[in-house]
């Protein structure tokens, strides 16, 4: 579904991305973890395009996105959530996701100046459907500054998925999470795979690793020094050096 | 030989400029907030210069010890009294706050003075010194407490703990706040500092050109050009930013012509913040 | 406001003038001001308060707009003929330099709008052949022309309330709502944040370019230092800060008001103009920059749930 060759991200000397290379298959899901400042939320950024690649390649559903900006990596099919929650502050669930929907994949052929219109098939959700999905379907017409922060996750999740995204990349969803909210957001970040979704996760919170990835990439320092089933990639030495350093 | 001479004047030019543009940089690179009031410090000063000269006819470039922190006291209770209580909200409530004040400002000019032309005549007026062109005596002195000035603030910069602490929030405010620097003080004195730092650019410009109540419009806007070409809060940026219109600027007075000077500047802020918004300071990095 | 008070509004409107009759030339023209007030305040909302870009130089659209039709009608093209053309200059130098422009976040955006402002007052300025430099350019008087300023003022502001109507309720609206919002956030869900910022600039801009195209056929008569004064930008700020900004009925609601103070302020403190504006500014920033409409909206709120 999803494959980057070689990427690379310099900002001026630092090298925050340092040739990666990985494939990522349709309808799987696979956690990227390591340590802070490894380069995660730089590899993520290129592929959803807010960030431009000082080299290598993104090729997704065989069409070649590299350098593409980020709303037309959104119209391409790719979907991302924020770090840092960005919702729309003051507009309404609601507008969330139907801007979502009709600016993102699915809403291509609605013209311009049609008022805000329900839209239909292919990968695309109802508003009413990806309401029901993430949960908020009772929070529905509440501005985006009245929620909680778990709310606030499941809201960009939503927003993503509105867009009709086939991938979704999810930015440390269950940071700041309580136990029983990162179990929730664990059954949501299920039931998005199970739509036949491809979702890549960048997390710290491991019990979010384990349970939902069936793969995990370690990147430390801008390259990947581990690939595989997370609890092999959590034992091995390498990993645990990069984390914890030198004994 | 026309070169050097729009050479030599348009440096000198440029560090008067810089000295205008300063305290715009610095309030800008502590707080984030550009100082839309700064055309009326400018202009403030430029009057109080006045005031000192045509009433008691004390020298403005003395004059400026009385008006520096008179200015500096202004800037902090301007700061403490408004600018604090929008500081919270969007950006530009701050801005349009400070707009706002400028207009007041513009307004007390008006009733002080009325919109006539003033002007400072110093006595060492039309005596030059020859750098190769003549260049006016009063140009070459106020050059010198340019750069005077500019040297105390590098020394400032690098060597006092204010320095280190505008230089630290700047960077970044979370992390200074951290490191024990109390950030609301911290912006507080740097508003002083910046509004201080006005008022001599506005004692210098005072002694250069005609003073009346819309003395402060073109050189808030100069001001503007020269910190976005600087790259927003690096003061050595604004040292280059201002020496660079100095010299387009008389450059375009001598080859286009006075109406083309003016347009230099607005052209030059409109092209740096569109084609390299990190002024240059991040052409020179890439 | 339902439906009917607008539309009887508006007929009373129309009616007026007929009524009061051609000699109550001040009540024309203020009217004419007015009404010309509220078109561009509505306009300046689209990109100030439903874009969220704050521009101080929405003059520039005003100045091109009249100089185009004073051009056109010296030439001896009918007022009628010379609007479109002068709203559509106005849209494109909108998009000449907004596309560039918008892509700066507020303030500086704002700051860039100063510039753009200012030079196009110096460029009308500089450029004498075309539009006469700082003498300006005189139209030829029409006989009927308060009457025909009142009516084309009139229709003008109901487009205007009727196309940020239409605007704010459609697609666009959406994503300018979402990228004033969060820009970034709003490229991540598809949206081309910038071409629907110039969408909305070009919009402003049109209507703000009709309105000066009305004024010049009414003053018959435009110069730089009018048409492009910077104090223009900032009424249009002041209109809709105070009425509301980012609301359909905020702008007019400011327009009106502004237009109120500016008389007041012409008959008893003429010199104090600045001062007031700017102390305006001050309070309206300390407590409610959201301006009238918001400020009614939470004490009508606080009162009902008391």
């Amino acid at each position: 579904m999803l494959a980057v060759e070689n990427l690379t991200k310099r900002f001026g000397g630092l090298t925050a991305v340092d040739g990666v290379s990985a494939t990522f298959a349709a309808g799987s899901i696979t956690a990227i973890i390591g340590p802070n400042g490894a380069g995660k939320t730089t590899l993520f950024a290129m592929i959803a395009g807010a960030v431009t690649p000082t080299s290598g390649r993104i090729v997704f559903g065989g069409r070649d996105l590299t350098g593409r900006s980020a709303d037309q990596v959104c119209r391409a099919g790719i979907g991302r959530t924020f770090q840092v929650v960005r919702p729309f502050w003051n507009l309404t669930v609601r507008d969330h996701v139907r801007a979502a929907r009709l600016f993102g994949s699915a809403g291509t052929e609605v013209p311009a100046y049609a008022p805000r219109a329900e839209v239909g098939p292919n990968f695309s959700l109802g508003t009413n459907e990806v309401l029901d999905m993430s949960g908020l379907a009772a929070r529905a017409d509440e501005p985006a500054r009245n929620l909680t922060l778990a709310d606030c996750r499941r809201l960009e999740i939503a927003r993503a998925l509105a867009t009709g995204a086939k991938l979704i990349l999810l930015d440390e969803t269950m940071a700041g999470l309580t136990a029983e909210e990162t179990r929730e957001a664990i059954a949501l970040v299920k039931r998005v795979r199970d739509t036949g979704r491809t979702v890549i996760l960048i997390e710290h919170v491991l019990p979010a690793v384990t349970g939902l990835a069936e793969r995990a990439l370690v990147l430390d320092r801008g390259m990947v020094i581990a690939d595989g089933p997370p609890r092999d990639v959590l034992a091995s030495a390498a990993v645990k050096k990069a984390y914890l350093g030198e004994e | 030989m026309l070169f050097l001479q729009v050479l030599i004047y348009g440096v000198i030019l440029g560090g008067v400029y810089a000295v205008m543009a300063y305290g715009l940089g610095l309030i800008y690179g502590v707080m984030r907030i550009v100082n839309l009031a700064h055309g009326a410090v400018l202009m403030l000063a430029a009057y109080g210069a006045f005031v000192l000269y045509a009433r008691w006819h004390i020298n403005p470039l003395l004059g400026a010890f009385a008006i520096v922190p008179v200015a500096y006291v202004l800037g902090r209770l301007l700061y403490r009294h408004l600018v604090l209580r929008v500081a919270a909200g969007p950006p530009m409530a701050a801005m349009l706050l400070l707009f706002g004040v400028g207009l007041c400002a513009r307004n007390l000019a008006y009733l002080a003075w009325t919109g006539d032309d003033r002007t400072i005549a110093l006595s060492y007026g039309l005596s030059t010194i020859d750098l190769g062109v003549p260049v006016p005596m009063t140009r070459v002195i106020v050059f010198a407490i340019a750069l005077a000035t500019t040297a105390g603030l590098f020394l400032v910069f690098r060597f006092t703990h204010f320095g280190r602490a505008v230089r630290a929030v700047a960077r970044d405010p979370i992390a200074a706040e951290l490191a024990g620097i109390s950030v609301p003080a911290m912006s507080a004195r740097a508003f002083g500092v910046g509004t201080a730092l006005g008022a001599v650019g506005g004692v210098l410009l005072a002694t250069l050109y005609v003073i009346n109540p819309e003395f402060g419009g073109p050189f808030l806007l100069k001001s503007f050009c020269i910190i976005v070409l600087g790259g927003m809060d690096s003061m050595p940026g604004i040292l280059a930013g201002a020496l660079t219109l100095g010299v387009a600027e008389t450059a375009a007075g001598v080859y286009g012509g006075a109406a083309w000077q003016d347009l230099v500047s607005f052209l030059l802020l409109v092209l740096i913040l569109v084609a390299r918004p990190g002024g240059l300071p991040s052409l020179v990095r890439s | 406001m339902t439906r009917y008070a607008l539309l009887a509004a508006v007929v009373a409107l129309v009616f007026v003038p007929v009524v009061f009759g051609p000699q109550a030339s001040y009540f024309t023209r203020l009217a004419v001001i007015g009404l010309l007030y509220v078109a561009c305040a509505t306009a300046w909302d689209l990109v100030g308060g439903l874009a969220g870009q704050v521009s101080f130089g929405h003059a520039a659209f005003f100045g091109v707009g009249a100089y185009v039709t004073a051009i056109l009608v010296r030439a001896g093209v009918p007022l009628f003929v010379s609007i479109p053309p002068a709203a559509l200059a106005a849209a494109l130098y909108g998009l000449l330099w907004g596309w560039p422009c918008l892509r700066l976040r507020g303030p500086f955006f704002a700051i860039a709008t100063i510039g753009v402002g200012e030079a196009t007052r110096l460029a009308a300025l500089l450029w004498e052949p075309v539009t006469g430099g700082a003498t300006g350019l005189t139209l030829p008087i029409g006989r009927s022309a308060p009457l025909v300023a009142y009516y084309l003022a009139l229709a003008l502001a109901v487009t205007s309330i009727a196309t940020a109507m239409l605007v704010r309720r459609s697609r666009l609206g959406l994503a300018l709502a979402c990228v004033r919002e969060d820009v970034d956030a709003a490229e991540s869900i598809g949206i081309r944040s910038g071409w629907v910022q110039v969408q909305a600039l070009m919009i402003s801009a049109a209507i703000v370019g009709a309105a000066g195209s009305i004024y010049a056929r009414y003053l018959f008569y435009v110069e730089p230092g009018d048409v492009f004064a910077f104090n223009r930008s900032i009424a249009l700020i002041l209109m809709t800060i105070i009425g509301g900004v980012n609301s359909l009925w905020g702008p007019p609601l400011g327009a009106v008001l502004f237009l109120g103070l500016e008389q007041v302020l012409a008959a008893w403190f003429p010199s104090a103009h600045l001062g007031i504006y700017g102390l305006l500014l001050i309070i309206m920033m300390l407590f409610e920059p959201r301006g009238l409409t918001c400020l009614l909206s939470r004490t009508s709120r606080s009162a009902s749930a008391a």
